[in-house]
Formats: C-alpha cells, structure tokens, sequence
C-alpha cells in the first residue's frame, strides 16, 4: 500500500464519523493544533488502523508530532509495517 | 471463666454478605459459629450490584438455587458512556465499536467455576437477608438486633464478645472472632490499624427511581439490564444506574468529597446538579418518581495495616474499602468468606490461633484487593486508557478477566502491568496525545502502603 492510498483511507474513514460533520480534510490539515480529534478519537483511528490494516500501534507512539496529519499517522503506519511484517 | 469451653468456635461480628457467607461456609462444615447483627434484616444497603466471581461462592454454598428463585435482574454486562464530544461517534464503521460507550458482556469470556454468563443486581435489603436466612438454615446462630460494642482479647483461652441490651451488657466467647462489620470497621478501629487512604476521598449520594426509562441512556435494547456507569465531566466523578427490579432502578452519583465541600450546597442540590451535566439522564429522571430520600456514603477509602491478629480476622468492607467503581464490594466480601473459612476451618482443626493461622487468607485477599486498586487507580488517572484497553482486542479479554472478579490468582496479571507502563509513558511524555487527558491522581496511587 502506497502512502497516498493510505492517506486516502484515513481520510475517508475520519471524515465519515471522527471528525465533525462538515470538516474537510487533506492529507496536511493540523488535527491535533486544531483540534479536530479528541483522546477518545485516537482509539477509535487506533481500532480502524489494527482491525482494517492489521497494524498494532504501541500506545506509546501515540505523541502529537506522530498524530498531528493524516500524513504523519500514514508514515507511522507504514513504518510499523515494515517493522512488523514477518520477513 | 477458664477451663470451660468458649460458647462458639467463632464469632462473626456483621450479618452483611461477607458476615453471612462465611457463617455459611462455617456452618456447612461444622464449626459452632455465631452471627451478631446490629439491625434487624432488611434494612437498606448500597452495593447492589455484583460481578461474576461471586456465582462461585453461591454454588459452593450451596445459594445458587435460591439467587435464581428470587427472581433478582440477571447482570450479563456493563456499559461505561462518556460526556460530550459524542458528535464524534456519529457512525458505527463496520464491525468496528465506533461509540461513545464501551462495554462488556460476560458471556465473552468463560471463567472457570462460573456456569452462567450473568451475575445480579440486587436490592440489598433482600438479598442480605436472604443471605442471613441461608447461613441460618445451615446451622449459624444468628442474633439480630445485637450491636457488639468490644472484643476482649486478653484471656488466655478465648476472645470475649461484648454487647449491651438494655442496661445489661452481656457477651458471648469464642476461639476466634471474625469483624464483618462492614465500614462501621468495629476491630480495625478498636486495635488501631485503620488508615485513611490519602488518594481517593470519594462520596457518595444515592436512591431509587420507579418508572425511570433505561432507554435514555442504552444504545442498544440488549442492554438495558446492564450496569451504566456515566461519567460526568468533574474529576474522578460518575453516576451509577442499577436495575432493581423490572421499573425500579438505583442512582448515585459518586464524586469527590472536595467537589461536594467546595459547592456549600445542600445533598439535593449537589445531586440533581451533577446529574446536569447528563441532560439525557436528568431529563429521564424528572419524568420518573424518587421512592427514598438521597442517602450519602462518605468515610469512603481506607485500609488496614494488618487484618489479621491473635484470634481475630478481618473481611470484607471491614478490611478495607477503596472505591465502588466496578461493583466489587459484595464481590470481594464474598470471596473474603471464602478464603478466610479455609484457614479458621484448618485452625479449629489444629487448635492455633495466632496471627500466623490466617497468612493464605491474608496474602490472597491482599494480593486481589491491591490488583483491584490498580485497575481503580489507572481508571481514575488516565481514562481513556480504560476505554482504550477494552475497545482493543490485545487487551480486551484480559480486562473482561479482571471485571469479572477474577483477581486473586496472579501477583500483577500482565494487562494491568502494560496498563502501568502506558501511564507512566504517558506521565512522562508532555508530547503523548493523552497526556493532558491525566486525572488529578498522583503516580503514587500505584505505591499503596498497604
């Protein structure tokens, strides 16, 4: 999966029940600066990343310049990814 | 009076459930045991939901058949709903738990030694005496009406039991005295042991409603004879909401007793306000009809430095009491019956009653008590972690073990380890999404001294 097809995932699955209804986002939009997502969001995106892409986040990993756009979170992802992966 | 045999093996101070169980497990076993009881049952109590672990106490008491016919609202699980921000959960993605509340059902996990996939709620007033009738029927003494005032542990032989009726004060002896007397903590008191617990001074303000609609709060129709626990947007605050019967339904609010000393309003005020701040809740209230005045708990949180000595045990809320957040309290006192009837039964059998005597009962009770108070502490200090841990399929069934009251069989179970860890990462960590998300609690909740 590329970066900008996951970016577009995350985008779609945000916009449809994350953020408030109405609020368009791009791959840079500041989610946390404006505060678009809220503590009890970040589990929600963290159930959709582990259920939909298979990729566990360590809570830990969970800091504002790795949640701040939907771009930062896809090279979290992906990184996780490649370190997960069984090769 | 020496030489003679004491009246009883032992004497249980406190017909509450821990009081009751264990005069039961006694009795059923043979040993001459006395229940005093200060009221006459049934008298009101809170506490009046339980968890699936006491399922195992009933069977092995032989009660189980008796819970069933009294025909109490069966308990398959419990929902935790937030305040605010639900705008965010407008959708359920597919197959994802995408809401605003977080829930359980027992059913999801099987717990060895529990063959039903629901526990009760109860209305204490009935099944404490229920409970009483039972220890009875087995052989128990049981004398209502009788407020212990001391125990005398001086003589050599046997503890002397002293009570007063009328002008005459009287007593009963036995080789060992148990203190069931709930938070009333009658022999942590008189030896010196009870300790204040420093981190959680929670209150309590709580009655009943007939005719209150469950559905104002339930997102689901399967749900509306769970526990709800609503949290309310003031620190370490919550209201539960406990089916009594079909149209009568138990709700108190428990918050900090600062919250309640800061406002100077009266209870009534204190608690329809906080139930403001749950508009769906407070609206369903005023449609319904409040069958009691409010009734308030404080002196809530303590502990004991030691709770056992030389012929004497201590069970239940008269051990200890940190918070009623996950329905424990009738839990623990019924496994503290349990677990204590072992070693009185094995003492009787060698004829030792020192301190020593009680040590399993002692190091296991202690061991479930303080994995309780870490789950209660990382709820309090981060919340959403809480949430995260049970919407998260790595961790849910491991949560699911604990809330069903299976605490007792590991030092540190690894899932409240890994809760630990997060929060100290999170402590740590100015930059993690949820550290402005940390509860008024200090780290050192996690170092009780007890």
């Amino acid at each position: 999966m590329t970066s900008s097809d996951l970016v577009e995932r995350l985008r779609v699955f945000l916009m449809d029940g994350v953020v408030d209804e109405g609020v368009v986002l791009d791959a840079a939009t500041p989610l946390i600066a404006r505060n678009l997502i809220d503590s009890l969001s970040v589990v929600v995106i963290l159930n959709f990343i582990h259920a939909e892409l298979g990729v566990e986040i360590p809570l830990d990993e969970l800091t504002e310049d790795n949640l701040q756009t939907l771009s930062t979170i896809s090279d979290l992802v992906l990184r996780l990814k490649t370190a997960q992966s069984p090769s | 009076m020496g030489g003679s045999e004491p009246d009883f093996d032992v004497a249980i101070v406190g017909g509450g459930p821990a009081g009751a169980g264990l005069g039961a497990y006694l009795a059923k076993a043979g040993a001459r045991c006395v229940i005093l009881e200060r009221e006459l049952f049934p008298r009101p109590h809170v506490g009046e939901s339980l968890v699936p672990s006491s399922t195992r106490v009933f069977n092995e008491i032989d009660f189980l058949g008796k819970m069933e016919r009294a025909k109490f609202p069966r308990k398959y699980g419990a929902v935790w709903t937030a305040t605010g921000s639900s705008q965010i959960f407008r959708h359920t993605w597919d197959g994802l738990a995408v809401r605003s509340h977080a829930d359980i059902r027992f059913a999801e996990r099987a717990q060895p030694g529990v063959d039903r996939p629901y526990t009760y709620h109860v209305d204490r007033g009935e099944f404490d005496l229920l409970l009483l009738q039972h220890a009875h029927a087995l052989g128990a003494a049981v004398y209502e009406g009788v407020k212990v005032d001391s125990v005398d542990f001086s003589p050599r032989d046997r503890a002397e039991v002293r009570f007063s009726m009328g002008r005459r004060e009287l007593g009963v002896s036995a080789k060992i005295v148990v203190d069931a007397s709930g938070r009333r903590t009658l022999l942590g008191n008189q030896m010196g042991w009870k300790v204040r617990d420093p981190v959680f001074d929670q209150y309590a303000l709580h009655t009943w409603f007939e005719g209150f609609d469950r559905r104002a709060a339930a997102e689901n129709a399967q749900q509306l004879d769970y526990i709800y626990i609503h949290f309310l947007p003031i620190t370490n605050s919550w209201v539960w909401q406990i089916p009594i019967t079909e149209t009568v339904t138990s709700v108190g609010v428990v918050t900090q007793k600062k919250h309640f000393a800061k406002v100077r309003r009266t209870r009534e005020e204190f608690y329809w306000e906080c139930l403001a701040s749950r508009p769906e809740l407070l609206d369903a209230l005023k449609k319904s009809e409040q069958l009691r005045p409010l009734t308030e708990e404080g002196d809530y949180s303590y502990a004991m430095t030691q709770i056992c000595g030389d012929r004497l045990v201590l069970i239940g809320d008269a051990a200890r009491f940190v918070d009623p957040i996950f329905s424990t309290g009738v839990s623990i006192a019924l496994n503290a019956a349990r677990l204590s009837s072992h070693d009185i039964l094995r003492a009787l059998e060698a004829g030792t009653f020192t301190r020593d005597a009680f040590r399993d009962y002692e190091t296991v009770i202690r061991r479930g008590t303080k994995n309780w108070y870490e789950l209660i502490s990382c709820y309090y200090r981060l919340n959403v972690l809480f949430t995260a841990f049970i919407l998260d399929p790595r961790y849910r069934l491991d949560m699911l073990k604990l809330l069903q009251g299976d605490v007792y069989d590991e030092e540190t179970p690894p899932v409240l380890e890994k809760m630990k860890e997060i929060v100290g990462q999170v402590e740590r960590n100015p930059r993690h999404v949820w550290h402005q998300n940390l509860g008024d609690l200090t780290s050192n909740a996690f170092k009780p001294a007890f």
